[in-house]
């Protein structure tokens, strides 16, 4: 199985501290704390680039810019898998796609980030900007239905074209 | 001239408010801390005016999101940023106020409701790394262009590579012939190369806009 999940820092590698690493990427802005109900995507790595534009042109990037998606599927029980489909999103698949992993401690999590963290190297696939822009240009000369509603109603819409 | 008392600060209530706070802790303490002397600042009409403005802001952000406990917290954390030790609400010489955590949705907030705050919060210095980026990425979404590059600029400089990578997504929010400068400058002298390819696709997209 791959999980991925959206780098929100490309710069993220070069921590070199757990608590630091788990609180630039898992931490959680309700609890403010470790986030114990992590946003994944069940895909496979080669959609990489779909999930990663997909995920960010949503949360409205703009504009696109390098970012990296990791495989953070570890196999292992100290998180459930959670279907947490989204609605109402610009985009059927990534909605779709959507879970949760729950973790049943703050501490857990961090143990989690830290195997995410000395792993990432080998995790990571990279995303760059012009290949963001250039799947969203593909989908929009292809006229696809979610891109164009997209571009044509969000605000941020237009740094996409 | 002293710009007049904005309306609707209850002063007074807050100080007794405070008072009998710090007049429990006092209760509870071991040796009564030493007594001070007033600050200076308070006799400043100009620097009070600012501090009670200040207060009004964040008092009213904190009022809608969370309980009187919190307000009382960050009330009695800014007199004492604002007015300066031995203000009313700065407890006692050996008690240092603690502001409450803020988060990213509090940063999200305030870059469209009181960007002036978030950017003197991110001014100030003391959010933690793992927090000043997320607050210079909303930073970006401030609509007060200037402000925001103002304040996201100097974060460039940040020793911590993600804290620069946030101050460079906000300032991808604003970009513009003026910002080409800063960029070069950026690309010629950050350690990391992930930032710098960031900081090209800037320029690229500025290219393609045709501001150069």
């Amino acid at each position: 199985m791959t999980l991925l999940r959206v780098l929100r820092r490309v710069s993220a590698a070069r921590i070199a501290n757990r608590d630091e690493f788990c609180e630039a990427e898992f931490w959680s802005a309700a609890n403010k704390g470790p986030d114990q109900q992590l946003s994944v995507y069940r895909a496979p790595a080669t959609e990489a680039v779909r999930i990663h534009a997909e995920h960010s042109a949503s949360a409205g990037m703009n504009p696109p810019r390098d970012g990296a998606v990791l495989n953070v599927f570890d196999g292992s029980e100290r998180a459930h898998l959670v279907e947490s489909p989204r609605e109402g999103g610009y985009f059927a698949m990534t909605d779709a796609a959507h879970m949760e992993l729950h973790f049943g401690t703050p501490e857990a999590v961090r143990e989690y980030a830290e195997w995410v963290r000395v792993t990432l190297a080998a995790r990571r696939t990279d995303v760059a900007r012009h290949a963001l822009r250039d799947y969203a240009r593909e989908r929009l000369a292809a006229n696809d239905a979610e891109w164009v509603r997209f571009v044509e109603t969000s605000p941020k819409g237009s740094s996409w074209r | 001239m002293a710009a007049a008392r904005p309306e609707g600060i209850p002063t007074e209530r807050l100080r007794r408010q405070v008072e009998r706070k710090r007049e429990r802790r006092v209760a509870h303490a071991p040796p009564a801390p030493k007594a001070v002397e007033l600050h200076p600042n308070l006799s400043d009409p100009q620097r009070l005016q600012m501090a009670l403005e200040h207060l009004a802001r964040v008092g009213r952000e904190v009022r809608e999101r969370s309980g009187e406990n919190e307000l009382l917290a960050i009330l009695g954390y800014l007199f004492g940023v604002q007015v300066g030790p031995g203000a009313p609400g700065h407890y006692d010489a050996g008690v240092q106020p603690q502001r409450p955590e803020p988060s990213e949705d509090t940063f999200e907030r305030l870059a469209t409701e009181d960007p002036h705050a978030l950017a003197a919060w991110i001014a100030e210095g003391s959010l933690r790394p793992t927090l000043l980026t997320f607050a210079a990425e909303h930073m970006g979404r401030a609509a007060d262009r200037a402000l925001a590059l103002k304040t996201l600029q100097p974060l460039l400089e940040h020793p911590k590579p993600y804290v620069r990578e946030g101050a460079l997504i906000g300032l991808g929010e604003h970009l513009g012939a003026d910002l080409r400068e800063r960029l070069a400058l950026f690309i010629a002298e950050d350690p990391c190369p992930e930032l710098r390819s960031i900081a090209a696709g800037f320029l690229e997209d500025l290219r393609e806009r045709g501001e150069q």
